[in-house]
Formats: C-alpha cells, sequence, structure tokens
C-alpha cells in the first residue's frame, strides 16, 4: 500500500461495494455488514468516537463467527485483519479527525494549512477572527505554533503563496489576521496557555532560546517535561530578537510570548554559553537526558577583500544587527556601504537610516530584478531613502588612520543566460571607481557556529556545515541528540523553525517513550470544521485584501517604531470573509462538471479550483444562469454547497457564499414546494416538443398522483 | 409505449398496500419514495352508500414521456427492448426535473442515494420469467401483468354479466 | 538557475545532494511554488523552501526543480 491510499477509504468502499452488489446474500450477514460499513463511513467523515474500532473489531468477529456463509466469513476475517495491520491510520483518523492522504473528502487538511511549515489549522482561526472570538482563534494557533503573535508580524507566509483565493483576485491576508487575534488577545488578557500535562520528572535541555528551541521547550513543557534553556545572548528569542530589526518585530512581542513559553515552567538561562559557562558533561551530571540543539546561524560569510580586516568600520551584518538589537544605538558612522541584496541588507540598511546614518548605500553585484530580498522589503527601503547601487562589484576596501575611508568597486555588465539560465555579472573594464563611505556591512550571507559542540563527537555535520538530521524526526546522528532550527536547515525563516522544534519535542517525546518513531512527514491535523459565514456572491467578489496603516515615511526614517500598524478590527472581520473555506470545499470539481456537462447550464465558473492551470472565476454568473435544480449540492461529497430553502426563497450556497437565490412557487393545491420559476421554464422548454402548452394547475408530486389517481378511480358505477 | 401492460381490478383491491411495501423492498428504499401508490379515493356515498376506490399507481410507462425528454443527462429512458422506461443511477445526477416533469408523480426522489427512482415494472424479475413485485404479493390478484392481448377483459366481462342479470 | 519566490515549480528528478531523504521520492512529479528562495545571495547550492499542491512545505536542494511556468 502506497502513501496515497488511504486504508479507512479503502475498507469504506470495499463493503460498499460488496453490499451493492449483493454478494452478502445471507440478511443477518448483509445486515452486520452494514453496521460496520456504517461505523468506518463515520471514521472517514470525522465522526468516528473511542468506541468505534472496538465495535468495528467486535463485528467483525462476530460476522467470522457466525459464518453463514463463505464470503460472510472471509468478509470477517478480512476486516479483523485489515483494521489490525492499519490500526495507526484508523486510530489517527478518529483522534485527529485528518486523513493524511486527503482520500477521505471530509477530512482534508486545506492548501493553507498543509502549506503551514507549522500545520497550523487557518482556515478554522480565520472564521474565529471574524466571529470575533480571538481567544478561541489563538488557542488553536498555539496547538501549532506557540508565537501567533510573533508569525502575524514576520511570518514568510507559504500559505498565502498557496491561498486558494490568490487564483482568483488576492490571497487572504492569512498573516496579518493572525497577528491581529494575537494582540487583541494579549490586549484583553485572554491569550492564555493550555494546561499541561502533570511533571513527568524527565529533563531535556535546549540550546538555543530562538523560535526553534522554545517551541520545542513549549510541547515538550506542556508534555510534562522539565525543560530548560540555554541561551548566549543575555535576551531569549534568538535571531526574533537580534537578527530581525524592532521596527518589523517590537521587542514586547517577543518577551510577552516567550514569558508565556516561561510560565509553563520553561527555565531560561541568559548569558549561558556551551563551552564557555557549561558544556555537555556538566548538563549531563545535571540530569539531562535528551539535548536539543538550537543554536542558530550567528556567524558571518566574510567579503574575503584586501583590506577587510585592517580597517575600523567594517561590521558583519549579523553583528550590527545584533549590537543595536541589544540596545547599542550609538550611529555607526555617516556613510554607509551594504553589501548583498538579501534580506538582511535590507535591514541592516533601514536599521542605518534609522541611527541617523546621512547616506545609505545597497551595492549589489546583479540588477534590481535578480534581488533575492522580498520584494515589498526593497520597496519599503526605497520608500524611506535607501540608494541602490546595482551591477556593483566590490574588489578592494580602503582606509587611513585605521579607519574605512571608501571601497572600491567596478561596474558590471549582466551576460548572455548561461546553460542554467543564470546571467552573471561580467565586470565591465575600466570601470573602477572609489566610493566614499566611513563604514561598510557585509551582508552576504551566514554560517552556524558549531564552537562548543565538540564533546558532541557523533553529531554529523553536512558540506554545508549544518547539523545533520533526519527531517521528520529532527535527530541527529548521535542518539538522544535533536537539531533545529538554522542550524539545520541554513539561513531559513522563524516559522520553519517553529515546525522543526514541534517535530523535535515529538520525537523526543517518542525517544523517552520508546515509540517508534516515523518515516514520512507529518500531515497537519484539522483542528474543527467551523460554521462559515453567509456572504452574498457579490460581495464576496468584490471584498479586496485590505492595505494596511504604515507609520509616515518621516517617522519611519528616524525611529524604530513598527511600520505596520495592523488591520482595525472591520477590515479584520471583513477579511476572514474573502476566505473560501478550503477546509470543507475540497475543490474537486464535481459540481462544476455536472452542471456544464451534465445538466448543460453552465452556472459555476469556478477556475481557482485547478491549481495547475487556473481558470476564470466568476461567483456572480451563477445568480444570472442557476435554476437552482440542486444537482451540485447533491453530489457535492463535502456538504461544501448546500441548497436551502428559507423565507420563500431558494438558495444555492459554497460554503456560504450565496451563489443564487430564486423565489420559490407552491403547489396550487396543497402549498407544497415547487421550485423556483426558472426551474420549471427549464422543464417546460424541454418539453415542448411533446406538450407545447404547460400542463394546467401547478401541482406537487403527491397532488398530482392524486389527482390523477381520483381520475381513474371507479367509484362510481359504470356508465350505461 | 411499453410492450407491458399492468393492469388493476379495482373491484378486487381492497386497499393493503402490499404491494406499495413489496416494490419499496425490492428497490431498498428509504423513507419518502414510493415508486408505486395506492392512492385511496372516497369514502364517498354512492347511491346512499359510502365506498372507498383504490386506484394502483404505478408508472404508465408513457409513449412519449415527459420524464425522458425532461432529463438533460439521458439518465432516463424507454428500454430498446421493451420500452420499459427507466433511470440509469450511474447517468442521474439528481436535478430532479423528471419528477417535475411528470404529470402522474411516478418519479420519486431517493434522499439516500441523491438519485430518483421509479417503477420499472420489475424488468430483471420479468426477465427470469417472474412477475413484478407488486403482482406476486398481491393477496386478492387484482394485478396483472403482461402484453396487453393477455390482460384478462374483467371490466367487459363484468358489464357483460351485470347487464345480462338486469335483462 | 535561479528560483524566484512565487514562481511555479516541478520537482522532476531526485536531488543527488546528502539532503534528500528517503520520503522524498514520492515528491517527485508534484508541482510548488517556490516559497523562500535563499534570501541572503541566491545561491545555487542553497536548500530552498518549496510548497507543493496539497503535499506540505519542504527545503529542498535545487538540483530536483524545474521552473513549469
Amino acid at each position: 500500500m502506497d502513501s496515497q491510499t488511504c486504508s479507512v477509504k479503502a475498507l469504506h468502499d470495499r463493503l460498499g461495494q460488496m453490499l451493492n452488489d449483493g454478494v452478502l446474500t445471507h440478511p443477518r450477514c448483509r445486515q452486520r455488514a452494514t453496521e460496520i460499513f456504517d461505523l468506518v463511513h463515520d471514521v472517514s467523515q470525522g465522526r468516528g468516537g473511542h468506541g468505534h474500532m472496538d465495535s468495528i473489531l467486535d463485528l467483525a468477529q462476530i460476522l467470522a463467527d457466525e459464518g453463514f456463509t463463505p464470503v460472510c466469513r472471509d468478509l470477517g476475517e478480512h476486516v479483523t485483519s485489515f483494521v489490525g495491520q492499519h490500526r495507526e491510520e484508523f486510530l489517527s483518523h478518529i483522534r485527529t479527525h485528518t486523513c493524511p492522504t486527503g482520500r477521505c473528502p471530509m477530512l482534508t487538511p486545506a492548501p493553507c494549512q498543509m502549506a503551514c511549515p507549522a500545520g497550523i489549522d487557518i482556515p478554522s482561526y480565520v472564521t474565529l477572527v471574524g466571529q470575533g472570538k480571538y481567544e478561541e482563534a489563538i488557542s488553536i494557533i498555539r496547538r501549532d505554533n506557540p508565537f501567533p503573535w510573533i508569525c502575524g508580524l514576520v511570518c514568510t507566509h507559504p500559505c498565502e503563496f498557496m491561498c486558494v483565493r490568490g487564483r482568483m483576485d488576492k490571497p487572504i491576508s492569512i498573516m496579518d489576521l493572525k497577528g491581529f487575534a494575537a494582540e487583541r488577545a494579549m490586549s484583553a488578557r485572554s491569550y492564555k496557555n493550555p494546561e499541561p500535562f502533570p511533571a513527568n520528572g524527565r529533563k531535556v535541555c535546549v540550546i538555543g532560546a530562538g523560535p526553534g528551541g522554545l517551541t520545542a521547550a513549549y510541547y515538550l513543557a506542556l508534555r510534562g517535561y522539565g525543560v530548560t534553556v540555554i541561551e548566549s545572548l543575555p535576551v531569549a528569542g534568538g535571531m526574533m530578537m537580534v537578527g530581525i530589526p524592532r521596527y518589523r518585530l517590537p521587542r514586547e512581542v517577543i518577551d510577552r510570548e516567550v514569558a508565556m513559553i516561561e510560565a509553563l515552567g520553561v527555565e531560561i538561562r541568559l548569558n549561558t554559553r556551551l563551552g564557555r559557562d557549561v558544556t555537555i558533561d556538566s548538563l549531563r551530571s545535571e540530569g539531562f537526558e535528551a539535548f536539543l540543539l538550537a543554536i542558530g546561524a550567528h556567524g558571518s560569510y566574510k567579503l574575503m577583500l584586501p583590506g577587510e580586516d585592517d580597517f575600523k568600520g567594517v561590521i558583519p551584518a549579523v553583528s550590527f544587527l545584533r549590537k543595536v538589537s541589544l540596545g547599542d544605538h550609538r550611529r555607526p558612522g555617516s556613510r554607509v556601504a551594504v553589501v548583498g541584496g538579501g534580506n538582511v541588507a535590507i535591514d541592516a540598511a533601514r536599521t542605518c537610516l534609522r541611527l541617523g546614518c546621512d547616506e545609505v548605500s545597497i551595492l549589489y553585484r546583479r540588477s534590481h530584478d535578480q534581488m533575492p530580498a522580498h520584494h515589498e522589503e526593497v520597496v519599503e527601503a526605497e520608500e524611506e531613502g535607501v540608494r541602490f547601487s546595482f551591477l556593483t562589484i566590490p574588489k578592494q576596501i580602503r582606509g587611513e588612520d585605521g579607519r574605512v575611508t571608501g571601497i572600491v568597486c567596478v561596474r558590471a555588465e549582466l551576460s548572455q543566460p548561461d546553460e542554467s539560465g543564470r546571467r552573471r555579472p561580467v565586470p565591465v573594464e575600466g570601470s573602477e571607481h572609489v566610493i566614499g563611505v566611513d563604514v561598510i556591512i557585509p551582508a552576504i550571507g551566514q554560517e552556524v557556529q558549531n564552537k562548543g559542540l565538540e564533546p558532541l563527537e557523533e553529531v554529523g555535520w553536512t558540506r554545508r556545515n549544518t547539523i545533520r538530521v533526519n527531517t521528520v524526526t529532527m535527530q541527529t546522528d548521535q542518539e538522544g541528540v535533536f537539531a533545529v532550527g538554522d542550524a539545520v536547515t541554513g539561513p531559513a525563516t522563524v516559522v520553519e523553525a517553529i515546525a522543526g522544534g514541534k517535530k523535535a519535542a515529538y520525537a523526543i517525546h517518542r525517544h523517552f517513550e520508546g515509540i517508534a518513531q516515523p518515516t514520512l512527514p507529518r500531515v497537519p491535523v484539522r483542528r474543527g470544521r467551523l460554521e462559515h459565514f453567509d456572504v452574498p456572491a457579490s460581495l464576496k467578489t468584490d471584498l479586496d485584501r485590505p492595505m494596511m496603516d504604515r507609520l509616515s515615511n518621516e517617522r519611519r526614517r528616524i525611529t524604530f517604531q513598527q511600520v505596520h500598524l495592523g488591520l482595525s478590527e472591520h477590515q479584520a472581520h471583513e477579511e476572514s470573509k474573502r476566505c473560501l473555506r478550503c477546509d470543507i470545499c475540497i475543490r474537486c470539481g464535481k459540481c462544476v462538471e455536472i452542471c456544464r456537462d451534465k445538466m448543460g447550464i453552465e452556472a459555476l465558473q469556478l477556475g481557482y479550483m485547478d491549481f495547475d492551470n487556473p481558470g476564470p472565476t466568476d461567483l456572480r454568473i451563477t445568480a444570472e444562469r442557476c435554476i437552482a435544480c440542486g444537482a451540485c449540492a447533491t453530489n457535492c461529497p463535502t456538504g461544501a454547497m448546500e441548497m436551502n430553502e428559507r423565507d420563500g426563497y431558494r438558495e444555492l450556497c459554497l460554503c456560504g457564499t450565496v451563489l443564487n437565490r430564486l423565489q420559490l412557487e407552491y403547489c396550487e393545491a396543497c402549498g407544497a414546494v415547487l421550485g423556483p420559476a426558472r426551474y420549471h421554464d427549464f422543464i417546460f422548454k424541454r418539453l415542448q416538443d411533446i406538450s407545447p402548452a404547460s400542463n394546467g394547475r401547478r401541482l406537487c408530486l403527491e397532488c398530482a398522483r392524486h389527482q390523477s389517481g381520483g381520475q381513474h378511480a371507479e367509484i362510481n358505477p359504470p356508465p350505461r | 409505449m411499453s410492450k407491458y401492460y399492468l393492469f388493476q381490478d379495482q373491484k378486487k383491491c381492497i386497499g393493503c398496500m402490499a404491494c406499495v411495501a413489496a416494490c419499496k423492498s425490492r428497490q431498498n428504499l428509504p423513507r419518502g419514495p414510493f415508486p408505486s401508490l395506492v392512492v385511496t379515493v372516497g369514502p364517498r356515498l354512492v347511491s346512499n352508500l359510502p365506498r372507498t376506490a383504490y386506484t394502483f399507481m404505478p408508472c404508465f410507462h408513457c409513449e412519449n414521456p415527459w420524464c425522458v425528454a425532461a432529463c438533460p443527462t439521458g439518465a432516463m429512458q424507454p428500454r430498446t427492448e421493451d420500452g420499459v422506461v427507466t433511470v440509469n443511477p450511474d447517468l442521474c445526477v439528481g436535478c430532479k426535473t423528471c419528477i417535475s416533469a411528470c404529470p402522474w408523480g411516478a418519479p420519486q426522489w431517493n434522499p439516500e442515494t441523491g438519485k430518483a427512482v421509479k417503477c420499472d415494472y420489475c424488468y430483471d424479475r420479468v426477465e427470469a420469467g417472474l412477475k413484478p413485485a407488486c403482482v406476486t404479493v398481491c393477496p386478492t390478484e387484482c394485478l396483472y401483468f403482461g402484453t396487453p392481448d393477455e390482460i384478462p377483459e374483467v371490466r367487459r366481462e363484468r358489464y357483460a354479466r351485470a347487464r345480462a342479470q338486469e335483462l | 538557475m535561479t528560483f524566484r519566490q512565487g514562481q511555479k515549480v516541478e520537482i522532476f528528478q531526485p536531488s543527488t545532494d546528502e539532503s534528500w531523504e528517503k520520503y522524498m521520492g514520492g515528491f517527485i512529479g508534484l508541482h510548488g511554488i517556490i516559497t523562500d528562495p535563499d534570501a541572503s545571495k541566491n545561491d545555487p547550492d542553497a536548500l530552498i523552501e518549496v510548497s507543493l499542491d496539497e503535499k506540505g512545505t519542504h527545503r529542498l536542494p535545487q538540483d530536483c526543480l524545474r521552473i513549469i511556468e
């Protein structure tokens, strides 16, 4: 059985087939098989409870024991062995209401949730934000990510790239909604920790208080472990604190979320460096039985230019940002050149502006389009007055009296694309020039510093100088030692470190319990299936991704105040209404296909459903064409498409989006619902050739039958 | 028009509904649909006596069935071999147009499968040499099934007898 | 080949890199979007983050990827 097959679905389909084919001839046996089928159906629909497994197995045993026919006996035995064999998968369906293969339509996580490295149940919290239930939103997020506020401000949000709404217009502001919910919950004092398991007396040591280490600490503490975090810096938060500048992530945000983790009993020892203040041996003697290496990538690559080590004023970006974050707000100089085109270069340049440097330039060897920094950050840096010097290759650093005075550069041109499609910068001869600066900040990448880890001899390293792990469990080559974060991936994202921390916490728990470790990556767990809002199709279409207010540019250039000012409550509520609720609609396209190919109506234009070739989407077209026959809703495997009758109207809704609303007509005899006029027009048009006129009174099914029954009744004596 | 004919001798029918129940159970139907139904008419005073009639209402398997014309998917079709109008569940998408189109209310809605269901004269039984389920279970033997020339002329005979007695 | 954020890619072959793990074989043929390329210098040797359609977000070596748009 490959990873694409769901054993619950497989058993469900097999039983359904047998019942349908009528091979179970004995009535008692058919009855039992139907009962088993219903139970398996519950499990595949997410309605399975604790007793379901036992009941299925009991019934299968009875079926085998009774053995009315050989087919019944075989079926009983098959179910017993099959369920036994796939016990874990059945139990995980029951416990998590999630089907890892996506074969059970009701239990398939949405694309955004699948894309989130931490696996947050995004549709659920987006809905809760729309309902104003911020506390519940935060508790759902924190089941998978203990830092909703931080991630609500600085996440790279892969979810938004996969957001299905993005194929229609623009993705949902998933990150901003998270930040909004966290801010409101924290402000209302309703941001709470879950109840941890009782202490189990076992101790784990986490090295590094960054997002990866603290996430592992959080989930381990919830599981009852005694966790101590060793941190060499005087502050907790790792790169979130000393890498990300304050104008993107205020310190209070980190402090408050770290405090929530400390409140679970996690001890954070600041100013404690492994190899200097403590050693692996000293930690072992304190009783720590497992170690998690979450040391980050705090070293900088050097430019390897002549003069780099000879003058004061060359400050690697990572060191510079750390110094500023730790409170040194003295301006490094007046004219600054930042070398590199990545996010860290941008952060360093924008920080220099805020410290009062007169002129800040970013020197990058390629062109604007090739800058690896995220587009939005580049735009904001430009707005604030950072200058960019593209196609500029530094050659040498010059200085006088021990201080930097300038950087010698050559101009470059881009070559024609080589075989790999990459255009290389080629120096232009004779273009050498000097840019006069007193500070040079190299920002060309970071590396892991392995100091202090030498005693962990068995821990393997990759050729990228990162710690080698199994990325499913974050186990290193040494028993009982795990590693996460940038130390494993090289410079990466906060949310990936968080994801790693959570994986490591589960793996460490299994390590202690002696449970087998998984071999496939964990699939996100659905945390609920919340009711959707009713939103008219036109509003659903018209609502636009909100523009967030920003700090004025004047103030941005002089302070470290947060640039992004957050969504207003109204914006957040409106934004959550844009969500297409892909946790309910699995975009199987059945509705579209039936409406177009079977009914010939083409009232559903939902081009967003296809990932590879998205087509046009028009939610409003349905109201113009749909006859409200309900075939789409009848065939929807998840109940995403619904047809309801209320207040004299028949409504077609897709996850709450009201696609069509037609006034109902009623039986002229009994008042029962007949359907809307457009539906009858559709039928009469088809009957035109054989019945040109309408058939008199509009009667419902029952009345029509009774009327014609009456006409045929031989109640009167036959006429003479 | 179907080559078969299902005739009910209303004088013999006692309204026990055994035919209705047999029909539902053969098609394994949940609550709701009645592919065949006995419509009770009356009681009504006829010559100062209360009288009730029971009309058996299966599908008439019309010559030009409206349900077939209304069906957009081709699921509703008369069988080429005998003209019996049937629903192909693989093609039916549950749009209910057949149900709304039929003037007699013959196609019914099966909420469990989300598809239309109707009287098909139990063609599988007929092909096996049996009678439809309703005919088989009728305790008063008021239902007759066959080709039109096999149907007994009960009404004519009864009329003739009544006239003869008057004479 | 350099990858940019937001580009659609296909995992078209297994990587020869040491970071390619066994389970990643199941990703071959899947489509996805680059969500975090090397954001410091577009290093063609760096591991980059790809979000696969319905199959989660993973950090992968670049020699298994090709652009499909």
